[in-house]
């Protein structure tokens, strides 16, 4: 053999992972070269350094630690599905964290408007009783203009930055209150969406619901499966996937005035609304539309 | 000259396809097994390639987690052990990958070689020597870009057959010799010739 061995053919050789054909004659050649052999020699140093090297065990708190991790990750096997849901931080995709801030900030600027707008109609309550569609039509349409942030806008909204934002939702709650009025608030509970919004389809709609039903984008806005909610107190979640969500969302986190206290988006909040951490895991088909007093927001995917 | 091979079965035993089929029905016995058999490994691999005793801690659990969500996934393709070390290495790629090869500097820059390895019966001198060396040793592991220490980290630490490091690495035979013999290269070269 002339010449001599390369780095890779002595490594090889010096782990016996040469084929017996090859590796006799470099044996051969390794006697004769002294070059060669005190490379291989230097290579077998280098390898025996590292193969004296200590080789531990992971400390005992490593497996103490593993341990308490599987056990939460096995009671979170066992747990319900829908449990995660409370618990969705951890693969919130950051769009949906934004939407879901969005989202937040709209409800509290619109709870608090709603709170006048209650004190307001109870005052009148006792005025009148049964008020005209003409007289609903012109109180909604004088009702205090909350401007929805940009991802709560319909594309026509978006579109002319102008345009009020309550003019559909306040049309829309026409549609809502006939809706409600065509069956008992607590059968609209007990009963799925679906077949809510086929009694609800089945009521007479406003000339601004059929405006309404149709968005500038050309696709059609269904708010006929919004139902109208149990009382005058509550809020209730509506799904257009036919599905009832919770509903309280608002009233569910706590008093008013907590509400109205500006929290960022934590896990705490989410806990405290379950329902949002709902929408958030997408277990809803988006988009979903939500009743809060005199409006509705939509919460787009 | 001594040639050494260390020859493991690299198809899956029995015995893992079992002990993975008891992790499936919920047998929380059978997953202590894994960790027992395989968690010094485990810790070995993660402390050569991260250099650090606590960063090893984390990447160990992290790489147990792992193996016990994925475990019921595994099909027997390979070795339990191949397999457990493939997770462990792509669990130490993600973490290490971010960092700079260079950034465990050589514990005493521009020193001599390393000390030859101390006989049994060495005095408390020695033993200083030999820890000092250990320490310089896995210093200069950490200078190796991580597609050589994977390599020899594999071989001459952890002991597996080129078959199995192939396996692991997903490399083919030449390619995995090549990196061994330039992995212990550029070693022999930062350790300035091991005497």
């Amino acid at each position: 053999m002339s010449g001599h061995l390369n780095t890779e053919t002595l490594s090889a050789y010096l782990d016996g992972e040469l084929a017996a054909g090859v590796a006799a004659p470099l044996g051969a050649h390794l006697t004769a070269c002294a070059d060669c052999t005190a490379r291989l020699e230097d290579l077998q140093a280098t390898a025996a350094t590292l193969r004296n090297l200590e080789r531990p065990g992971p400390p005992l708190a490593v497996g103490e630690r593993l341990r308490r991790q599987l056990a939460a990750e096995r009671q979170r096997r066992q747990r319900p599905l829908w449990l995660d849901a409370l618990l969705p931080w951890r693969s919130l995709q950051p769009g949906l964290a934004a939407a879901a801030l969005v989202f937040v900030t709209a409800l509290l600027v619109v709870t608090h408007f709603e709170r006048v707008a209650t004190r307001n109609a109870e005052m009148a309550a006792g005025k009148s009783e049964m008020r005209s569609l003409e007289e609903r039509e012109r109180e909604a349409a004088a009702a205090p203009t909350v401007e929805l942030p940009p991802a709560l806008r319909t594309p026509a909204e978006r579109a002319e930055p102008g345009t009020r934002a309550d003019s559909q939702a306040s049309v829309t709650t026409q549609e809502v209150a006939e809706a409600g009025e065509t069956q008992s608030a607590d059968a609209a509970l007990e009963q799925p969406a679906d077949a809510v919004s086929a009694q609800a389809a089945a009521a007479p709609a406003s000339p601004q619901a059929a405006r309404s039903g149709v968005s500038a984008a050309g696709a059609p806005r269904d708010f006929s499966r919004v139902v109208r909610e149990r009382t005058a107190a509550e809020r209730t979640f509506v799904s257009t996937g036919g599905r009832w969500l919770e509903r309280g969302l608002a009233l569910e986190a706590g008093p008013v005035e907590q509400v109205e206290r500006a929290e960022p988006l934590s896990m705490e909040l989410l806990r405290r609304w379950p329902d949002l951490g709902v929408l958030l895991q997408d277990r809803v088909p988006l988009p979903v539309r939500m009743r809060y007093g005199e409006r509705i927001l939509e919460l787009q995917p | 000259m001594e040639a050494i091979t260390l020859d493991f079965a690299v198809a899956p035993g029995r015995d893992d396809l079992d002990l993975v089929e008891r992790h499936r029905r919920g047998d929380p016995a059978a997953f202590d097994e894994v960790y027992a058999r395989h968690g010094r490994m485990v810790y070995s691999l993660a402390l050569r390639l991260a250099g650090d005793p606590e960063e090893a801690a984390d990447l160990t659990q992290d790489i147990f987690l792992r193996v016990f969500r994925h475990l019921g996934g595994f099909r027997g393709r390979s070795s339990l052990k191949t397999w457990v070390y493939q997770v462990g290495l792509n669990q130490c790629r993600s973490r290490l990958g971010r960092k700079r090869p260079d950034q465990q500097p050589l514990a005493e820059e521009g020193a001599e070689g390393v000390a030859p390895l101390p006989d049994r019966g060495r005095g408390p001198e020695e033993l200083a020597l030999a820890a000092d060396a250990s320490r310089r040793v896995a210093a200069a592991l950490g200078r190796l870009p991580l597609v050589f220490r994977e390599a020899v980290v594999l071989r001459d630490i952890e002991g597996l057959s080129y078959e199995e490091i192939g396996e692991v690495l997903e490399l083919a035979p030449g390619t995995v010799r090549s990196r061994i013999a330039r992995g212990r290269e550029q070693l022999r070269d930062l350790l300035g010739g091991v005497a």
